[in-house]
């Protein structure tokens, strides 16, 4: 025999509070599942709960308290390759802050190796060098993926403009068959060829790329490695990622 | 050419950290979330900037300990960081979810340590026309959740505060606050509902969607 609505209707606060048995908070479970009246007055209940806190006598955290568990986060984050994100697109953990200390670490070296004696990189280099002195540049950092630990990168461009430049270091070098290629994915995941590249032996480069002129917020950018030539979409595993969001002001 | 070669500047870490915070902070619970969701640790510290005080006014509420507050506190942020994937917008808001680990952290902190012993120096909810020292926050919304808590609350008879008490900061069930009252159960289970339903239609206007929530309780 099914039990009458208003029966189950009066289960709501004790469900709300927690304190209902487990036999009787399934059945209203189930009823939950069919009925819009009583979810919405559960709803009701649930904000009750969140606003009694308001009626005690406030605590403050204290500083300590603060440094600690951003300290426990770190150290989370450093123990384990967590992953977020769902989709092709595999999301790295990108701790922005960090993001911009370790390029900035790597920058100055990549250019200095471009500067003296990359070969084809020297229209990249000036490229690049034109996009940092000017103040509407913005860079954004890219951060290596399980598979490319190690690499770190720079996409230097600016807001409705083509021209952009990549600084590369840290991605191991590739088979001839095999090389990276830059990709620019919309919010929709559309993805957009933003060239290829290969690094050094020391595993570094230089690229001047076209961006795409409508390249905005909600948008991530990534590198892959892909057959010799490039690919027309991503068949390889993701070495970097930098989202727009992230870029440095 | 050799301008090519100056490094970032170091302080430009620190700005940047800053921007990233600052813009944090003016983002609604929903977009903290999902912020979190993708490992932005800015994004973890606005929570914990916007609800810190109220997670530790709970936790402190039912353990009734400075420190083991502050432990149930980080468990609580911890919670968040490694397990936000479990967060629904749909189920409701991140402030409701929160206190939620809070108060299951809390309850099974005091039911499975023996803290039972040195805890409880539990203060009854605030009578109503008691000072209210929640905050310092000077924002009339603030100021006015809280007056209407205490003012639903001094609605309430003692006894129907006591079972939402016992219920809510106890984490008793329905039977255990019965035993422990020496009352039958059907008693309790009606004097829960009318207090609930009491709680529920002074603070009706208080209801809002999260991304109209307070920057702090």
């Amino acid at each position: 025999m099914s039990v009458p609505h208003d029966m189950l209707r009066d289960d709501l606060p004790a469900y709300a509070l927690g304190t209902l048995d487990p036999q009787a908070s399934a059945r209203l479970q189930r009823h939950l599942s069919e009925c819009d009246e009583c979810v919405q007055v559960l709803r009701e209940y649930e904000d009750v709960m969140r606003l009694l806190p308001f009626g005690l006598p406030h605590a403050e955290p204290s500083p300590a308290a603060r440094r600690e568990l951003l300290r426990r986060v770190r150290t989370d984050q450093a123990s384990s390759q967590r992953r977020v994100g769902a989709g092709w697109w595999p999301h790295v953990r990108l701790h922005a802050l960090t993001a911009l200390v370790v390029v900035a670490a790597v920058i100055g070296g990549a250019l200095f190796w471009s500067l003296s004696g990359g070969d084809d990189g020297d229209d990249a280099a000036e490229t690049v060098a034109d996009l940092r002195t000017d103040s509407e540049t913005q860079i954004i950092p890219l951060l290596g993926s399980v598979a490319a630990p190690r690499a770190v990168a720079q996409l230097f461009f600016q807001p409705g403009e083509m021209r952009a430049g990549l600084v590369v270091s840290g991605l191991p070098p590739l088979p001839d068959d095999r090389t990276y290629q830059l990709w620019f994915v919309q919010p929709d995941e559309t993805r957009h060829d933003g060239g290829i590249f290969d690094v050094d032996t020391d595993g570094q480069a230089i690229v001047a790329i076209a961006a795409p002129a409508d390249y905005a917020p909600g948008w991530t950018c990534g590198v892959t490695e892909e057959p010799a030539g490039g690919s027309i979409s991503p068949t390889g595993q993701n070495v970097l990622r930098g989202s727009y969001e992230d870029y440095d002001w | 050419m050799p301008a090519l070669l100056a490094s970032v500047p170091d302080d430009r870490a620190d700005e940047y950290s800053s921007v990233q915070a600052a813009r944090a902070s003016r983002l609604a619970d929903a977009e903290l979330m999902e912020r979190v969701r993708h490992g932005e640790e800015t994004a973890l510290s606005a929570l914990y900037d916007r609800y810190g005080g109220l997670i530790l006014t709970v936790a402190l509420r039912i353990v009734g300990d400075r420190d083991l507050a502050e432990e149930v506190m980080q468990d609580t942020f911890l919670r968040v960081w490694n397990a936000s994937d479990t967060y629904r917008a749909t189920r409701g808001q991140v402030s409701g979810w929160l206190i939620g680990i809070t108060r299951n952290r809390a309850i099974d902190m005091l039911r499975s340590r023996q803290h039972k012993t040195r805890l409880r120096e539990r203060t009854p909810l605030p009578e109503p026309g008691e000072e209210d020292t929640f905050g310092t926050s000077d924002e009339t919304d603030a100021i006015a959740t809280r007056q209407a808590v205490a003012d639903a609350l001094s609605g309430l008879s003692m006894a129907q505060r006591q079972v939402v008490e016992l219920a809510y900061y106890g984490g008793l069930s329905q039977s255990e606050i019965a035993r422990q009252l020496g009352e039958p159960l059907g008693t309790i289970k009606s004097r829960t509902r009318v207090a609930m339903e009491h709680l529920r239609a002074d603070l009706r206007p208080h209801f809002r969607p999260d991304d109209e929530s307070d920057a702090r309780p």
